[in-house]
């Protein structure tokens, strides 16, 4: 770094304001203070996240603390977790300045790492959910294979054979949806283009009219009434819409119906999914779009359900500036509703 | 600990397997259809209600993979990662309140020749 010319009394004075105000657009809380311990800068951020308000000192105490260890001459680190005003963790560095013996001072830098923590404890249970996701379709290959061996009665053969088949094929599903699923989070989704809706639900739909009957169950797709032409990359939200479907035809017995259609509510188009099924209960309406939360594991055994369908339609809808929400009644059926933004000439038209 | 009730498949060669150690214990061999070849939830809520208590169960290989596969699954049974049910082998199971907390497996004794 090269020395900084001589300056005169203005000149030091402003390049000190303009310090100071850089100083505030760092998104780090800086403290400094000088060899008496007394703060003599306190950033934006370290102002907001560093302060007395409502009651609650022990982030300044523990700012004050590490800075004193600093002037002592040692780096200093700590993570604190606080539980009010709100919970939150911040992660405290103290440095000594110019020089350790004695520093003429000390910084303290503090980040809030609440959202790095939060997004830490998610991926880590995502690991042990995966993990477990991807041992019991092991597990069951490693069983059947070895009830198979020696088998002699060939209806029991047939019938441990399937089994294997469909469990290799949830393994290769759920491989399948988790390469989906980090795809379109990575954001590798090309760009959004016009698509009509109709299209969409058209391509969705197909290969399920069949599925669905073998069931006894009717798949009535309303075409919408107007042209909805979406802003989309048609390839996920084809898949989006075919997971919605697919869910529907599952959790419905047979006899019951499954209603897609599409509306135009204001600038967005709503695509509806309803089935007259097994309903989700209040309680995890909220959690049904997280990877691998299940109602009920068993269903989702049978059917060959991934435990990430969900997931992907809410990453889909997010990304395409829309949303996904769910009105269910247990017993009774649910309705899901995908939102997606109208392309622009679609709402100027009227 | 000794078994209080010994179950079995009513297939005549899983009573066969049975009786022997019913006899030792002085039980009787109960014959249940959930425990039939081709069964699958029926036979897993019978081990669900035998949770918590010692009894001794013999059924077939689909029905025993069925099983240990829905424990594994919904329970979270750890039971390693390439599970094994060799003929004659035996897997304990542990739990309560119709909830599994411990698989461990058994292999098959191989009988020394008379």
């Amino acid at each position: 770094m090269g020395r900084q010319p001589e300056l005169n009394g203005n000149e030091a004075r402003d390049l000190l304001a303009l310090l100071v105000q850089a100083v505030d657009k760092a998104n780090q809380g800086l403290v400094v203070c000088n060899k008496k311990g007394r703060v003599v800068l306190r950033n934006a951020p370290a102002r907001e996240l560093v302060n007395a308000r409502d009651g609650d000192f022990l982030a300044e105490k523990a700012v004050e603390a590490a800075l004193g260890r600093a002037l002592a001459g040692a780096y200093h680190e700590e993570t604190l977790d606080l539980y009010s005003p709100t919970r939150h963790t911040l992660k405290i560095r103290a440095y000594p300045l110019g020089g350790s013996n004695p520093p003429s001072g000390a910084i303290a830098l503090v980040d809030d790492v609440s959202e790095l923590r939060r997004l830490e404890a998610v991926r880590r249970d995502f690991v042990a959910n995966l993990s477990h996701e991807l041992k019991t379709p092991l597990g069951a290959l490693s069983l059947l294979a070895e009830t198979l061996d020696g088998e002699e009665d060939p209806d029991v053969v047939a019938r441990l054979t399937a089994r294997v088949g469909a469990e290799a094929t949830r393994f290769s599903r759920i491989v399948d949806d988790l390469l989906d699923l980090s795809r379109i989070e990575a954001g590798a989704t090309g760009s959004l283009s016009e698509v009509a809706l109709s299209a969409v639900i058209d391509e969705a739909v197909e290969g399920f009219q069949e599925p669905a009957a073998a069931r006894g169950i009717r798949l009535e797709v309303a075409r919408p009434k107007h042209v909805l032409n979406v802003m989309a990359n048609r390839r996920d939200l084809v898949s989006a819409v075919a997971n919605l479907v697919d869910n529907a035809i599952k959790y419905s017995e047979p006899g019951g119906a499954v209603y897609v259609d599409a509306d135009r509510r204001g600038d967005r188009a709503c695509l509806r999914v309803r089935d007259e099924g097994v309903g989700i209960p209040r309680r995890d309406q909220e959690r049904i779009f997280e990877r691998f939360y299940r109602v009920d594991r068993a269903r989702s055994r049978w059917t060959g359900g991934t435990g990430l369908g969900l997931a992907i339609v809410r990453h889909v809808a997010a990304y395409h500036g829309g949303d996904v929400s769910v009105d269910s009644v247990e017993g009774e059926g649910s309705t899901f509703t995908l939102w997606v933004p109208l392309a622009k000439q679609e709402h100027a038209r009227d | 600990m000794p078994p209080t009730r010994t179950l079995s498949s009513p297939y005549l060669r899983c009573l066969q397997t049975m009786e022997p150690l019913s006899r030792a214990h002085n039980l009787a061999v109960e014959a249940n259809d959930a425990l039939s070849e081709g069964q699958s939830s029926a036979a897993v809520s019978l081990i669900r209600s035998l949770a918590g208590t010692t009894a001794v169960v013999c059924t077939h290989g689909d029905v025993i993979a069925e099983i240990l596969v829905t424990l594994a699954d919904e329970d979270r049974v750890d039971l390693g990662l390439a599970p094994r049910q060799a003929k004659g082998s035996v897997w304990a199971l542990e739990g309560r309140d119709s909830f599994f907390t411990s698989a461990r497996y058994f292999p098959p004794v191989v009988a020394e020749s008379v």
